[in-house]
């Protein structure tokens, strides 16, 4: 092993790359909206066009998720991120010169969606998390989610200023050449399963977790999850205007939930490694409740809606790392690549769901009432499930390791 | 930790902390940043 090969090798700079490259294709994806504007407006085209591209890059991401966290799990990470990248790119120079609704869903929608399955939480987790020590591991996929957490917050500004002086089109081509990033990232995020796991093909793993309540319970969970913050995070700024406040006070809640959803994400991997699992996410999604209630309840001050939003923040992406190491823990890690995104196909489901039913039901009934109490119903649920979740290794691993 | 460690880490620490305020500050032009429309359709 040459001297870069063992510098790449370093569990901090796997993290650090890993944290990176999440940061990247995070936070690009995130800057999305930016566009629907300057886009429609140039093309003609209709919101729920738009829209609809959105949508559908988020439905094919969940659904590429489990494919890409397999094959990295197979053939190596390396090689799926640069994949990933590489398809990522494309997919925003095809939306970049896009002039057909065939031509945006083609780009935005399934090849950016396909990227992002290659180089976001699935791939990038599955090596960090088999590089680092057992006792170790839920503080390093901590650390790697606060990467995606702070491209979620940081990328959205810049994607605005490079709209706001090149135009959208070369900001989309200036995005594409950041993501090109993400393949010298790569040579430090490799590997395949080499870890033990009794020898299990793919086919024995799928069953053996369709076949474990553990994993049901997760999924679902994850989907509450993905139901929330998409809901908060894309009718929240409607809300916060229909009670009569700013657009200023909006952003700022908007830029509260970035900014504490990266400690959040570092301090539930953290706190994982030293409590339980299962417990912790049990008490994040019970906190939404209690945030969730507290909205509802007390009187929307400009002061309880930072308040609300800083706590939602810190219980946003927290989840990732608890879901991701539970999975791990269960089932080896043989697989976790697959088997997590298996369970983010969960999350993305709820994700579409939250994102359209807010709007659904704000149209049918005037407010989101009733959507916010869907929402404190199935968080309640989410804790629920955390609770029968058991937290040690199948005998198969335990034997295996 | 040597010295030079401890204010390499402190100085790290204060430009992070710099680095996030500066971002909290962007996102308080919204006129400037953000169409709120754009939020509203896609997240």
């Amino acid at each position: 092993m040459n001297d870069m090969t063992s510098f790449l090798r370093r569990p901090g700079v796997v993290i650090a790359c890993g944290a990176l490259i999440l940061t990247l294709a995070m936070g690009v994806r995130h800057t999305g909206g930016l566009f629907l504007q300057p886009m429609t407006l140039d093309q003609g085209w209709s919101r729920e066009m738009f829209s609809f591209s959105i949508a559908l890059q988020n439905l094919l991401w969940g659904v590429f998720q489990p494919f890409a966290g397999a094959f990295a799990d197979r053939y190596g990470a390396g090689k799926t991120l640069v994949g990933g990248a590489l398809l990522y790119v494309l997919g925003l120079v095809i939306m970049a010169n896009a002039d057909t609704a065939f031509g945006l869903n083609m780009g935005a929608g399934l090849l950016i969606g396909m990227g992002l399955a290659g180089t976001t939480f699935s791939v990038v987790l599955g090596v960090v998390g088999r590089m680092a020590p057992p006792e170790k591991r839920s503080l390093a996929l901590g650390i790697a989610s606060a990467g995606g957490s702070f491209g979620q917050f940081a990328v959205l500004p810049v994607g605005q200023g490079l709209i706001a002086s090149v135009g959208w089109q070369s900001a989309l081509l200036w995005l594409a050449v950041g993501i090109l990033f993400i393949i010298p990232l790569a040579f430090a995020v490799t590997g395949t399963n080499g870890a033990p796991a009794g020898g299990q093909s793919v086919g024995e793993s799928l069953r053996e977790a369709t076949r474990t309540a553990s994993f049901h319970f997760l999924f679902w969970s994850f989907f509450v999850c993905g139901f929330q913050t998409a809901f908060v995070m894309l009718h929240l700024p409607a809300f916060v205007v229909d009670s009569g406040m700013s657009a200023n006070v909006g952003m700022t809640a908007v830029a509260l939930i970035g900014l504490f959803n990266i400690a959040g994400s570092f301090l539930s991997g953290w706190l994982g490694g030293i409590y339980s699992k299962k417990w912790l996410l049990a008490g994040i999604y019970a906190l939404r409740v209690v945030a969730i209630l507290a909205i509802l309840m007390l009187p929307l001050t400009t002061v309880t809606l930072y308040v609300f939003a800083a706590a939602m923040g810190l219980l946003w992406l927290g989840t990732v790392p608890l879901t991701n190491g539970l999975v791990g823990h269960i089932f080896g890690m043989k697989y976790v690549g697959m088997l997590y995104g298996l369970v983010f196909l969960g999350h993305q489901i709820g994700g579409f769901l939250g994102a359209w039913l807010g709007g659904w039901i704000f149209d049918a009934f005037g407010s989101y009432e009733l959507a916010w109490w869907l929402a404190i119903g199935l968080s309640v649920a989410a804790a629920l499930l955390c609770i029968p979740v058991r937290e040690k290794p199948l005998a198969r691993v335990a034997e295996a390791t | 930790m040597s010295l030079l460690k401890k204010i390499l880490v402190a100085l790290g620490v204060v430009l992070a902390l710099a680095l996030l305020a500066a971002i909290f500050l962007a996102y308080q032009h919204p006129d400037m940043l953000i169409d709120f429309s754009n939020l509203l359709f896609c997240g």
